[in-house]
């Protein structure tokens, strides 16, 4: 399997757990049984944040990562057309 | 003073070959020889481990609040992380940009560039949280309390910062502008910090550092703060290097770019 693919799988099934212990443990900490709160109803409000913010922190490491290849890559097809440039000038001389 | 900050283009046979390796040399920031986009793999796990153990204290562990707010107050232990992080990245921009404004160095300029932009990123999440909770517990999303206020004003500080950087006409005036900015925006950080203190309103008082009144925690609570606390620190570590190996690579194409132009 490729290095990258492995990255982004990892990230996503990562990414995936986290959301499912987030609103798993959500439920829970608010679900039945629990003593009647102030605050009743303001569950999505709790899960937005740590949705939100996890998936932020995600697609910003995904975008980092993404760049990065591109960057990698351009600098060895660069370094191969300054390389060829100079097989030619030296052809010429 | 040196400002050194945009690689030269270096002349020579073995030019390319030496930009390549800007952004894989041992004495760069990004570290030696690791091309991949993996990075530290040590580091990864760490962080992925205190994520985990992190929401499972958040949820499982410690007790919810019964006096005010019930299970919202959980975004507490989220939203004080991602503030104390966006200080100490705003801090390592204010340290990094001294040391170029004074010693000068590419690796000085590429710290403060990185930092400012993963500070950016844990603000922004830092205000979303705060309105996210506020709308239930104080009825609006927004309101022009002195925290609030000079958070938002912080916040805008360092995306003037990026967007200085990202206008500049050259990448040397970049570097010399954004250092003297993000050495004189770091003055909101303790004003932030202090607001609460010095301008009593509707927002909650400091519950960690020095001018925290002890005992205004509960043990549970105060446990999974500071382990919070150490793990959003750790990711913030991790965001930062991947950051900076990122700023080396654009760096070593524009040095590449430059040189065949020149040739």
């Amino acid at each position: 399997m490729p290095k990258r693919l492995g990255l982004r799988t990892g990230l996503a099934v990562f990414g995936g757990w986290l959301l499912w212990l987030a609103g798993a443990g959500a439920v829970l900490a608010s679900g039945p049984g629990q003593v009647q709160l102030p605050g009743e109803g303001t569950l999505p409000y709790l899960f937005a944040v740590y949705t939100v913010t996890w998936l932020a922190f995600f697609a910003y490491a995904l975008s980092m990562s993404r760049r990065q290849r591109e960057l990698l890559r351009e600098i060895e097809e660069l370094q191969r057309e300054l390389e060829e440039k100079r097989g030619g000038q030296q052809g010429h001389t | 003073m040196r400002h050194d900050a945009p690689a030269a283009p270096k002349a020579g046979r073995q030019a390319p070959r030496a930009a390549l390796a800007a952004s894989r040399a041992p004495g760069s920031w990004g570290g030696a020889g690791r091309g991949d986009a993996v990075g530290p793999h040590g580091l990864i796990l760490v962080v992925s481990t205190l994520v985990t153990a992190d929401l499972a204290l958040i949820f499982l562990w410690v007790p919810t609040e019964t006096l005010a707010m019930g299970v919202v107050q959980r975004i507490f232990y989220f939203h004080v992380p991602l503030a104390w992080v966006g200080f100490l990245a705003f801090g390592v921009v204010f340290v990094a940009s001294i040391l170029f404004l004074w010693r000068g160095g590419r690796r000085w300029d590429a710290l403060a560039h990185a930092s400012a932009e993963v500070g950016v990123v844990f603000t922004t999440l830092m205000l979303f949280s705060g309105s996210t909770w506020a709308k239930p517990v104080w009825g609006v999303w927004w309101t022009w309390d002195p925290r609030l206020t000079t958070s938002l004003i912080l916040w805008l500080l360092y995306v003037a910062y990026l967007m200085v950087r990202a206008y500049a006409p050259t990448p040397a005036q970049a570097a010399r502008y954004a250092a003297v900015l993000g050495t004189i925006s770091f003055i909101d950080v303790p004003i932030v910090y202090f607001s609460v203190v010095w301008w009593r309103n509707i927002h909650p008082e400091i519950i960690v550092g020095p001018t925290a009144q002890p005992g205004s925690l509960e043990p549970e609570m105060l446990v999974t703060l500071l382990f919070s606390l150490l793990t959003f620190t750790l990711l913030f570590a991790y965001l930062l290097w991947e950051r900076v190996r990122l700023r080396e690579a654009e760096d070593a194409v524009r040095s590449l770019r430059g040189l065949e132009r020149s040739e």
